[in-house]
């Protein structure tokens, strides 16, 4: 048997090391495009690291659908520009953001291509169903963002709490910690 | 929303254009963010969105009409930012389509097979719509859910609890 350590090594010797010269995937796209670097960043919430990775989700889904390439050029401005306006504040919120955007466009596509076709088929019960499936999706991404913009946090008033001779009462977050594991002698 | 209100306010449409079953609509800058709660370019890809969803198989005269409806239904539902202004262009839709299911429902009331089918889609999409309503007023209220408790009394040997009650992971 080889020792996992070993096998670890050796693949950590294989593996490729970037070269400082590479160029990230938003420089490559301000370049072609001519859209602001500092923009891109800006609009996925992440640092210029990260950017990279959510930019690059974002052409993936975008560039398949037309050659033309204007109207690439349209589309990677316009999901950009929403997802700027929508103003992420942190890296989760970018990801987010940039499911919901997906999310939306797919439900609307499903519900385009469902009402163009002239007959009433299968395909049309098919398409609507997709299409309010990611509705529904839209809206739990839409809760989610706020519970995570909002820390999770709850509003409570408590106006008036008597507690009488004997009684208890808790005002107030009651968290209890994780039970322990019991050993057995 | 009358027609007296969309002759004061003729520019909310500028242009429209149908090329290859899509839709093209541009808007006056100044009702950008009242229609989407947007203003830049994005705006355009919420509104083409909304039109190309409900405007397929229609004239051009049925779809230039049925378009300023529904930019004046989303001026008028007044989205406060982005998040609002796609859920409301989603929640234009599903009324919508739920509409049109029921009047095809209606339209097939001899075959009950299909009338079934288009009737229960468009309880689907109702309840959807309910659905988005409420995540519409939950966005609005930043997500809190605000609770008021207002006399608590607790007499002898009883016990209160007033607060959120977490219970850890168990090991």
């Amino acid at each position: 048997m080889k020792k996992p350590g070993k096998a670890i090594k050796k693949i950590d010797k294989k593996a490729p090391v970037k070269s400082k010269k590479e160029k990230t995937i938003v420089k490559q796209l301000s370049e072609t495009f001519k859209i602001s670097e500092d923009a891109l960043v800006e609009s996925t919430g992440f640092g210029k690291d990260g950017a990279d990775i959510v930019v690059y989700a974002i052409l993936k889904t975008l560039i398949p659908e037309g050659g033309d390439t204007k109207q690439t050029i349209k589309k990677i401005n316009r999901f950009l520009s929403a997802m700027a306006e929508l103003n992420p504040l942190d890296g989760f919120e970018g990801i987010l953001i940039s499911q919901l955007i997906c999310t939306y466009k797919n439900a609307m596509d499903c519900f385009r291509i469902a009402n163009s076709n002239k007959n009433i088929d299968d395909l049309f019960f098919k398409l609507q169903n997709q299409g309010i499936k990611l509705m529904r999706l839209y809206n739990q991404q839409l809760e989610t963002l706020d519970k995570h913009r909002n820390k999770g946090r709850q509003k409570m008033t408590v106006e008036h709490v008597h507690v009488y001779k004997g009684g208890q009462a808790i005002v107030g977050e009651v968290t209890q910690g994780g039970k322990g594991v019991t050993i057995e002698n | 929303m009358t027609t007296d209100s969309l002759k004061k306010d003729d520019d909310i449409i500028l242009l429209k254009t149908v090329k290859d079953g899509g839709f093209s609509v541009v808007v006056n800058e100044k009702n950008r963010k009242k229609t989407t709660g947007l203003q830049t370019d994005a705006t355009d890809f919420v509104l083409n969105a909304t039109l190309s969803a409900n405007g397929q198989n229609l004239s051009a005269k049925e779809v230039e009409e049925k378009g300023k409806h529904i930019l004046l239904m989303m001026a008028e539902l007044a989205p406060q930012d982005g998040f609002e202004g796609i859920l409301i262009s989603q929640m234009i839709t599903a009324y919508d389509q739920g509409m049109k299911c029921f009047s095809k429902a209606d339209l097939n009331i001899e075959s009950s097979k299909i009338y079934e089918r288009f009737m229960n889609q468009g309880v689907k999409l109702m309840r959807l719509y309910n659905q988005q309503l409420e995540t519409l007023d939950k966005h609005r209220r930043k997500g809190k859910q605000k609770m008021t408790v207002e006399h608590v009394h607790v007499h002898e040997g009883g016990q209160a609890i007033v607060g959120n009650v977490n219970q850890g992971e168990n090991l």
